[in-house]
């Protein structure tokens, strides 16, 4: 194989590397609400709003408080700056990006499903009907 | 049962049609080339058919199909409608493999005088067989007894109304943007047919010439359904940018990316007859990257990490699209390896000489792909980490903002450069005395910034890289633009990328948020400007299902003013439980004014004031006293009372003639919100009542808890409720150059085009 390649290929992998080690250090990894805790650390965690709770917005604070329970059923009081999003009420579920902070989940970003990506569920079906 | 039947025959005509070409190549008969083509017309026919079909089922709001239940209802406006064609899974498929069949048509008339002819349109009729394949596995023509086979729904059953599209999805760019997007997916599926076809028929360079317009027009169009994607974020869906970064976003931007590399490629090997395998790289690249695009919004794999990707499709279409970019990567691989060897003897021996225009040229785009790269991996990321079972991740966004802002010195000074070189035989010392006056120039520029305040080095670079690709394109602009204005295309697609990324760069680095609270009428000050918030406004009144509302506010500076207008938006989509919300963005010139709603509520204004234990204050109303909390006390066993806390405030009463008194006021505090209905008490020796009405606690530090007390006037009735209006103001400066920017870009390739419609030899010279 030509000098000329062997260069080539060795630049490229490199560059490679470097950039997947650039996004390994600080990629956000996915956790629980009790890993969270533990950890410390800025993560994702995966869940829904726990309805049982209504959410608030505290306009002097600029702060969105809600309930949410993650994939392993361990909930927890969420704190975003901000607003409700968009979709929050109908979005299946969650996902939000923040560590906490004391007893509370402070989330920098919280991410609900692009609203046209949902498929309908059979309960939503019911209500009126017509025949044909 | 008709749609399907349609879905049916389109795959048995386009596989017959797929048939037909390849032997037609295969033999160099015409007439079996006509065969390919008849049943190629037939394939168009039958997804026109099913097309039209799915349209009329629409608008007839037929529920029985789930697809259409699922995405349109009784209340959306016609061309709402049509954009339910295409708003899930099923229908977008749909979509694409209709502007395929179109493009497909155009294709095949404009190559009817080529050799590649049939090999070429048997290649891009079976990416079309493959879309339908997958649509007999994911049909929009399900009807919901069928996608509900275990609830027993009666055959026939017709659900009264359909769910309806999501408010914010409701804008006219719904109907312009998909479609847009789609036919440039589409038109990426020509360079993929052409280069498989060149490999495979071993005729290594007069595709290059066949492809160059598809591509330019192909790449336009995708950049420009990109774009707009980015400006409908910002305009309306509020999302506060225009670009996130989200896996979905970067899918679509991979293949253009490379589609851009692929251009500037094919030039070089137009003029130089160097780069010729990595022109088949890129070009199959392109579309290789299109269908990665597509298994990563439409498998499900990155359901977690972005806002757009659909749910799981189930194993089958899983599977079909794994197998589809399976088959179009091991194509292109299978045939780059077994005619690497071949290649290599067209190939001038001939290295490129630095100096040259190719080798700048060569050097920008591989700097341009590195970034691509970059988009790659970090949008891979996610998808493969739980491919391969590995713990999920995200990865930080910023990560793309540091390569980005790197890379794009090297390449927009490259280009800068390559303007004033030749081809072939280009010496240093021709270049260097011409580039000295652009150079100055953008150092001149830079230095005026540096002096109002730019300071950061990264900025300083970047700032001076874009200068220097401004100037010196504006300079072959204005050279060329009455002489050869076939010319400019070029020049203007470098101006407008230069502009986007200043664009990009200065409002992302330099906007700053506010956040304002405001009552009917009130004014409030924020960034320099006065806020005025002058009520609102009803739009949309001959709809039932929504309550929609203009929020006007008044922005005024130095007596000019205007106003801005975010949507509050009540819908049956969701039981009007909470609204959806616009932003209201005013341009300026040189900046947007973006108000970005965060909360509508009413409040009684009842005058109050908020105490720590131990504060003294004057009483709001008239200050005949002053008021302190003494301390609070929580009944133990008796203070939660399902979501209420009994919480009891003792306060003192200081009066002007030294006499003091107590009191304890009692609230429900709701244990959300911790505000309380309030109870009133009269304080005793004057005629004002008073109450606590809100514990704002600080979990950190509970000696700065404070109550909140409110008082009114003995005997008199509470003052109506007044409307209040949160929002966030950003000043978006120079964000008007990222869509410059990007209008330039897109221009610049339709421009370029003119210059390969006839491809005279002419013009190629005078270049």
């Amino acid at each position: 194989m030509k000098l000329k390649y062997i260069i080539g290929i060795a630049v490229a992998a490199a560059f490679v590397v470097i950039a997947v080690m650039s996004f390994d250090s600080n990629k956000i990894e996915y956790a629980d609400f009790p890993k969270a805790k533990e950890s410390g650390k800025v993560v994702q965690v995966i869940g829904s709003w726990d309805k049982t709770e209504n959410y608030h917005y505290d306009s002097d604070k600029n702060e969105f408080v809600f309930k949410m329970i993650d994939e392993q059923g361990n909930s927890s009081k969420v704190v975003c700056q901000g607003a409700k999003p968009n979709n929050f009420d109908v979005a299946p579920m969650v996902v939000i990006k923040g560590k906490f902070e004391g007893e509370r989940f402070h989330a920098h970003e919280v991410l609900t499903k692009c609203p046209s990506k949902y498929e309908g569920q059979f309960d939503e079906l019911k209500g009126a009907q017509l025949y044909n | 049962m008709l749609g399907k039947v349609f879905i049916y025959v389109t795959v048995l005509l386009s596989a017959l049609s797929v048939f037909a070409f390849l032997r037609a190549n295969k033999t160099g008969s015409k007439k079996l080339s006509d065969i390919g083509g008849y049943f190629y017309y037939g394939t168009v026919a039958a997804v026109l058919a099913s097309s039209i079909y799915l349209l009329a089922n629409i608008l007839a709001h037929n529920f029985q199909f789930t697809y259409i239940w699922e995405y349109s209802s009784t209340e959306l406006h016609d061309y709402f409608l049509v954009a339910s064609f295409y708003s899930g899974q099923q229908g977008s498929f749909m979509l694409w493999m209709l502007i395929m069949a179109i493009v497909g048509m155009f294709v095949y008339v404009r190559t009817t005088d080529k050799d590649h002819h049939a090999l070429s349109m048997g290649i891009f009729t079976s990416i079309i067989l493959f879309i339908a394949v997958i649509l007999i596995f994911k049909s929009p023509f399900d009807y919901v007894w069928e996608t509900f086979a275990a609830e027993n729904l009666p055959v026939g059953y017709m659900p009264a109304n359909g769910r309806g599209l999501n408010p914010i999805l409701q804008n006219y760019w719904i109907t312009i943007h998909p479609p847009i997007l789609f036919l440039g997916y589409s038109m990426m599926a020509i360079p993929y047919s052409f280069a498989l076809a060149a490999l495979i028929r071993k005729s290594y360079k007069n595709w290059v010439d066949d492809v160059m317009p598809w591509t330019l027009v192909g790449t336009g169009i995708l950049g420009l359904g990109i774009m707009m994607g980015g400006y409908w974020a910002y305009e309306t869906l509020g999302w506060g940018g225009f670009w996130a970064w989200d896996p979905v976003e970067n899918s679509s931007l991979i293949p253009w990316m490379i589609a851009v590399a692929f251009i500037h490629t094919l030039i070089i090997q137009k003029k130089t007859n160097a780069l010729i395998k990595t022109n088949f790289i890129l070009a199959l690249l392109t579309f290789i990257f299109v269908v990665y695009a597509t298994f990563l919004t439409r498998s499900g794999i990155l359901g977690d990490t972005s806002v757009h990707s659909f749910v799981t499709p189930g194993a089958i279409v899983y599977n079909l699209l794994i197998a589809f970019q399976v088959v179009s990567l091991g194509l292109g691989i299978f045939y780059i390896v077994i005619r690497f060897g071949d290649i290599n003897k067209y190939i001038g021996k001939k290295a490129m000489s630095p100096t040259t225009k190719e080798y700048s040229m060569a050097l920008g785009s591989i700097v341009w792909l590195a970034l691509a790269a970059v988009v790659i991996i970090g949008t891979s990321w996610p998808a493969m980490a739980e491919l391969f079972g590995q713990e999920k991740v995200a990865v930080d966004i910023s990560n793309y903002n540091k390569f980005g802002s790197i890379f794009a010195v090297i390449f927009l000074i490259l280009n800068g450069i390559s303007l004033y070189q030749r081809w072939i035989n280009s010496k240093i010392s021709d270049v260097l005395g011409k580039l000295i006056l652009p150079t100055a120039a953008s150092v001149i520029l830079v230095l005026v910034f540096y002096f109002i305040g730019l300071d950061d080095m990264n900025f300083i670079f970047l700032m001076f890289a874009t200068f220097f690709t401004i100037v010196t394109n504006l300079d072959y602009l204005i050279r060329n633009a009455s002489k050869n204005p076939k010319l400019i295309g070029a020049y203007v697609s470098h101006l407008g990328v230069a502009l986007l990324v200043l664009g990009a760069v200065v409002s992302g680095a330099y906007s700053v948020t506010k956040q304002v609270r405001l009552k009917m009428n009130e004014t409030k000050s924020a960034l320099g400007y006065n806020f005025t918030f002058e009520g609102y406004k009803q739009i949309e009144t001959q709809f039932n299902d929504r309550e929609k509302y203009k929020y006007n506010v008044k922005i005024e500076k130095e007596g000019k003013f205007n106003v801005a207008s975010p949507v509050v938006y009540w819908s049956d989509f969701n039981e009007r439980q909470s609204p959806f919300l616009e932003p209201g963005v005013y341009n300026k010139i040189d900046k947007d004014i973006y108000l970005s709603p965060k909360a509508i509520e009413q409040e009684i204004d009842i005058p109050k004031i908020a105490l720590r234990k131990d504060d003294i204050e004057d009483n709001p109303i008239d200050k005949s006293f002053k008021v302190s909390v003494v301390t609070f006390v929580m009944d133990k066993n008796n203070a939660i009372m399902g979501d209420r806390v009994k919480l009891s405030t003792v306060v003192k009463f200081l009066f002007p003639d030294g006499s003091e008194s107590k009191d304890t006021l009692v609230s429900m505090l709701d244990a959300n919100t911790w505000e309380a209905e309030p109870s009133w008490k009269i304080v005793n020796g004057s005629n004002l009542e008073i109450a606590m009405t809100k514990l704002i606690r600080d979990v950190d530090n509970i000696k700065n808890t404070k109550a909140v007390l409110s008082f009114k006037e003995a005997g008199k009735p509470l003052p109506q409720p007044v409307d209040v209006f949160t929002f966030d103001v950003t000043l978006k400066p120079f964000i008007n150059l990222v869509w410059l920017g990007t209008l330039a870009l897109v221009a610049g390739f339709f421009v370029s085009l003119s210059k390969y419609r006839k491809s005279s030899k002419k013009d190629i010279a005078e270049e």
